[in-house]
């Protein structure tokens, strides 16, 4: 026991020395590649990545050190992992959530030979026909089970090579109209189709893809023409409350909720009823001249006022999760959110400074620049230049 | 409105602008600031801030690894398999406790402990396979007694031990002008670890594998 505290101690106590300070080229390339992989390089890969560096070419040395398996099987996925689940947890099952978005970041940069356009631009990932399996598994894909994906994750699949893409439409049993990328995951149906009245959908792809909760978005302005009648009007017998606080979720939030009106989660699966509304939508009717749902239509009542700010740059009106994901897949918010998000992961802070805005600014702008929205990249230049001024 | 009353009013108002201006003399220039001499530095006298306050405005730009990392890390550096059986169980007990994110500012204790325990297994491992450890000290000779090999007049495989083993798992994350002082801190480890053990070589392979666990448990293999 005396050892044991006396080993602890020690083990602090070196730790109280400063951390990453060798010869300089040499500890960027050694911090780099723990920053995008989470694991140290092999000396041979800092080699080549330290070359890099003297050369003044970080994203040289970044594109070196995403070739290590870890930057899939532990970066992406675990960063991935806590937008799949209500918790925003991390450490949950891999998922086929989880698979779709890195495979996607991973086949990110792939260009078709004949047209020389994007064949995996990211803004697909709330509207595209896509789903990633794991190859080499015993266990086949269900889309009522999780199983493929846990028992891939538990036998150390390796995310880099082993990720086959395919489509939702040909495996999901949902038709091609009713896919909205990882809206329609079995993952995202569990989380936030089960049950509830599907408001929560949208809640979560607002703060997962725009960086936006409600309350940020709240303006009390916006007509409440399509708040719902399951929404009291007087709660707890004042109207004030709702004119003053809940109006301004629900008349933007309502609008747009028709989108996911014939989806719900029933039996381990995402289930899609094309002309129903299903029943949990429309069961509670609290104010009888409320908004009632008929159709998958939505329209976007923070088009205008303080929300345009999103940068809405699509139609703001639709039918069904496909277009309604393309349209928050095209706005400004979702650019600035994946580099908001990739800038956290890798420079380990938040953007606050007016410094720090400016070039995530600048990195979303750089990230959807030709539709291109191309993820790995985002990762190479936002890692380069935080380890290059550091 | 009469004439009497306008000149109510204005003279209230002149009254009300008149309060206003002292105020804006009295209340808005800092209390705290006074102008000593034309050139001389302005003294700000502000409350100490807590301890708390202090490391809630500090921006810090490393993180610590996550469990995940961290497992995968410690393979890399002992080149233990991180599917190895005994390192896989240590792992499940001890998963819970390693950090969840790379929030530095939410370092806890508890994940240190967490991380000794998970290091002492690698090294535990590592130390026991022959081809592993050799990777590291290519001369170590294991059928020393501790006597023989830690004393201090055989300072040369003291020396090797700890200069190879801050080589490889620390790599360039410590300063070089640091590297005699965490040297010397491993050292009087050594020292310390032999008070007490038999002499024989089953104690040689268990200060050993102390001295690979406070060094595989430090910051500068889990901060990135």
């Amino acid at each position: 026991m005396k050892n044991i505290s006396r080993i602890l101690t020690v083990s602090l106590a070196l730790s109280a020395f400063q951390a990453h300070a060798g010869p300089k080229e040499r500890e960027k390339a050694y911090i780099l590649h723990n920053r995008l992989t989470g694991v140290p390089g092999t000396n041979a890969v800092l080699d080549l990545m330290e070359a890099s560096i003297v050369q003044g070419n970080y994203e040289a040395a970044a594109e070196e050190a995403i070739k290590n398996k870890n930057f899939y099987n532990v970066t992406l996925k675990n960063w991935v992992k806590s937008w799949s689940n209500r918790d925003q947890n991390p450490r949950v099952e891999f998922n086929d959530f989880v698979a779709t978005v890195v495979g996607m970041i991973r086949d990110s940069g792939t260009k078709d030979a004949v047209t020389n356009l994007p064949t995996m631009p990211f803004d697909q990932v709330l509207y595209g026909d896509i789903l990633y399996k794991v190859n080499g598994q015993a266990t086949a894909y269900a889309a009522n089970s999780n199983d493929h994906y846990r028992n891939a994750e538990n036998a150390g699949a390796n995310l880099m090579t082993d990720l086959v893409r395919e489509t939702q439409s040909a495996n999901n049993g949902l038709p091609l109209f009713a896919i909205a990328g990882v809206m329609t995951t079995r993952t995202a149906g569990e989380n936030y189709y089960q049950a509830g009245t599907n408001r929560r959908m949208n809640r979560y792809m607002f703060i997962n893809f725009l960086c936006k909760d409600y309350e940020e978005l709240h303006d009390i302005s916006v007509p409440d023409n399509n708040v719902e009648r399951d929404v009291e009007r007087n709660p707890g017998g004042d109207s004030r409350t709702y004119l003053n606080k809940c109006v301004g979720c629900h008349a933007g939030q309502d609008a747009l909720r028709g989108a996911h009106a014939y989806y719900d989660f029933n039996n381990g699966a995402v289930t899609y009823t094309a002309g129903t509304v299903v029943g949990k939508i429309t069961r509670v009717n609290s104010f009888s001249d409320g908004k009632r749902t008929i159709n998958d239509s939505w329209t976007n009542s923070w088009a205008q006022g303080k929300n345009a700010s999103l940068g809405w740059r699509t139609v703001t009106s639709g039918n069904g999760a496909k277009s309604l994901g393309r349209m928050l897949a095209r706005s400004r918010a979702f650019s600035v959110c994946m580099a908001k998000k990739v800038f956290k992961q890798v420079c380990i802070k938040d953007a606050k400074s007016v410094a720090d805005k400016a070039v995530v600014e600048s990195l979303a702008t750089s990230f959807e620049a030709g539709q291109e929205y191309n993820m790995k990249k985002l990762f190479v230049k936002t890692s380069a230049g935080c380890v290059a001024n550091e | 409105m009469n004439k009497n009353n306008m000149k109510h009013i204005y003279k209230f108002a002149s009254i009300a602008l008149l309060t206003g201006i002292v105020g804006l003399f009295t209340h808005c220039v800092p209390e705290t600031t006074k102008i000593e001499a034309i050139d001389a530095p302005i003294k700000e006298v502000q409350a100490p801030k807590t301890e708390g306050e202090v490391l809630l405005a500090l921006e810090v730009s490393s993180g610590v690894k996550s469990y995940e990392e961290t497992l995968y890390t410690l393979s890399a550096l002992t080149g233990v398999a991180d599917t190895n059986a005994n390192v896989r169980s240590v792992y499940n007990d001890v998963k819970v406790s390693l950090p969840t994110d790379s929030e530095m500012k939410s370092y806890l204790s508890g994940h240190q402990v967490a991380l000794a325990k998970l290091a002492a297994e690698y090294c535990n491992e590592m130390i026991n396979d022959v081809t592993l450890r050799q990777k590291i000290w290519n001369n170590a000779n294991y059928a020393l007694t501790k006597d023989v090999a830690f004393k201090s007049a055989n300072p040369a495989v003291r020396e090797e031990l700890v200069t190879k083993l801050i080589g490889v798992f620390w790599g360039p994350s410590a300063a070089e002008e640091d590297k005699p002082e965490l040297k010397q801190e491993l050292l009087d480890l050594i020292d310390d670890l032999q008070e007490g053990e038999v002499n024989n070589t089953a104690s040689t392979g268990i200060i050993v594998k102390g001295v690979c666990t406070a060094a595989l448990s430090s910051m500068h293999v889990t901060v990135k």
